[in-house]
């Protein structure tokens, strides 16, 4: 049997302003798998990623290997769980783009050489060797994207939590998306409307609707299961 | 890219833009200072700076037009400002022209102010002009961290760097949509328009800083700035930098 890396425990979560985003979700996901999480607007898909590395709440729900999540681990959590937000603009903060890849590192308080070689290695991963000094503004979207999973790569982390990986890239720059997750391999969670996108990628697939999880299975039932992809918007 | 104006010529690789931006900023700013404190008539002093801008520009192979386009846009403010100089010093020693006109008077000493401080912000923009256009604005900010400017304006900075394009480019947008929707009437109703344009674009500024900081944080920001990278001095940096001061302290002291 496979080592569990990721946890959660009947979560649920409400918006301060009172909207229920998420009404007791169960999942595991283990170690080496890569799980997609699909649904409609408004499912509560990237509430759920923001619990993956206690950004919202630290309720006791969500474990990584083992790991309770308190406020006491954050940091140790924030490096096992790299996250990859919708819009890489919000996630690409600095000057450049070596200063960007290395600012995780940094915060680790890693030595600057060591950082100087994570830094070297996540953009070769990503296929942007020689864009250090370039600054964030001047890059192709397709790019920016590269560059946010850069960032959370020289963290070397024990999970790729990735949100809306193919809003907005034309196929092109898509499909080289689906091939560079497919070599950096490790644990991924894809939150995606994309369902072809998420039947290249994922083994298993996980459907999110109203805050709960509807459905959960191997990819290639679940999306045959025309059905239930229609009652959920999916399709 | 079209917003490109802030950057356009900082990364020609020329000796000056390959200079280290510590020894950049400590001699052009130092420049200022020295040129600033001079008296009024050391003429030849501030040749003497005009001299070394002259040959630091011809150097960088940034355009001169680009140079002269740019002080152009600063300069009418200093003129504005001091402008009003002449009339308003009181003159106790060469007695003054009159005018004519009312009690308004020109004073000569007031008019030695104004020329000087013409001549001194002239040189003092286009040192600015010159450190700004042969370093990458990140080196710039890499380089007051390094000279211990605190971390938190550095931030603040590169923030605004990296932020006010996305801005430029939100109010684009929006004014788009706003004319899309055959945007006409009276003032008062264009009033409340453009109103409604800055609630919105602070609500968009206010909301993407919120992702931002979840960004920060998921990447194991406490709070504590870390800072960017350090840069070595080198031989040619130092040489540089000593020439320069040298040669402003020659122009301060014996000019
Ligand atoms: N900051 C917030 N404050 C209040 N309610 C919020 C906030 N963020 C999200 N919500 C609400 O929580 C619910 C879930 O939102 P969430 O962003 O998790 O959905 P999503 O599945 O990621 O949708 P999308 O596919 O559009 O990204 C929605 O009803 C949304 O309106
Ligand atoms: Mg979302």
């Amino acid at each position: 049997m496979s080592k569990k890396l990721l946890e959660i425990n009947d979560l649920t979560y409400s918006y301060p302003d009172g909207t229920r985003a998420l009404d007791g979700v169960s999942l595991m996901i283990d170690e080496g798998e890569r799980v997609g999480i699909i649904g409609p607007n408004g499912a509560g898909k990237s509430t759920l990623l923001l619990h993956l590395n206690g950004i919202l709440g630290q309720n006791g729900c969500v474990r990584i290997s083992g790991m309770e999540i308190n406020r006491s681990n954050l940091k140790d959590v924030r490096r096992k769980v790299g996250m990859i937000f919708q819009n890489p603009d919000d996630q690409l903060f600095c000057p450049t783009v070596f200063d960007d890849v290395a600012f995780g590192p940094r915060n680790l308080r890693i030595p600057e050489d060591e950082v100087a070689r994570r830094v070297r290695q996540s953009l070769e991963a990503v296929g942007l060797m020689g864009f250090e000094e370039r600054s964030a503004f001047h890059l192709s979207f397709g790019q920016k994207k590269r560059v946010a999973i850069a960032t959370v790569l020289s963290m070397e982390p024990e999970l790729l939590a990735i949100d809306e990986l193919s809003s907005n890239l034309d196929p092109g720059t898509r499909r080289s998306m689906i091939q560079l997750l497919k070599e950096l391999g490790g644990t991924q969670i894809i939150v995606s409307h994309d369902l072809d996108l998420v039947s290249q990628l994922c083994q298993r697939v996980i459907i999110l609707n109203n805050g709960q999880k509807i459905a959960e299975g191997e990819t290639r039932e679940i999306l045959r299961n025309q059905e239930l992809l229609k009652a959920n918007d999916l399709l | 890219m079209k917003h490109d104006f802030l950057d356009k010529y900082s990364s020609l690789n020329s000796p000056i833009h390959r200079l280290d931006a510590r020894a950049k900023i400590i001699a052009f700013i130092g420049m200022i200072i020295f040129c600033v404190s001079s008296p009024p008539n050391a003429y030849l002093a501030f040749l003497g700076y005009a001299l070394f801008l002259l040959i630091a520009a011809a150097l960088s192979r940034v355009p001169p037009t680009h140079i002269l386009k740019s002080s152009l846009v600063v300069i009418p403010f200093v003129i504005l400002v001091a402008v009003f100089i002449p009339f308003l010093k009181p003159d106790h020693i060469g007695g003054g022209y009159s005018l004519g006109i009312g009690k308004l008077t020109v004073s000569r000493s007031g008019l030695v102010v104004f020329e000087n401080i013409l001549i001194k912000s002239y040189l003092a923009i286009i040192s600015v002009i010159l450190l700004s256009s042969t370093t990458p604005f990140p080196k710039l900010l890499r380089g007051f961290e390094q000279l211990k400017v605190p971390k938190l304006v550095i931030m603040l900075a590169s923030f605004a760097y990296r932020y006010l394009f996305l801005l430029i480019e939100e109010i684009e947008r929006m004014e788009r949509a706003r004319d899309a929707r055959a945007y006409r009437g009276r003032w008062l109703w264009q009033a409340k328009v453009i109103g409604q344009m800055i609630g919105s674009l602070f609500l968009r500024s206010y909301e993407r800083g919120e992702r931002v900081y979840v960004a920060m944080a998921s990447r194991g920001f406490t709070g504590e700035i870390v800072g960017f990278g350090k840069t070595k001095f080198q031989a040619k940096d130092v040489l540089f930098l000593f020439f320069a001061l040298l040669f402003f302290t020659f122009l301060r002291i014996e000019v």
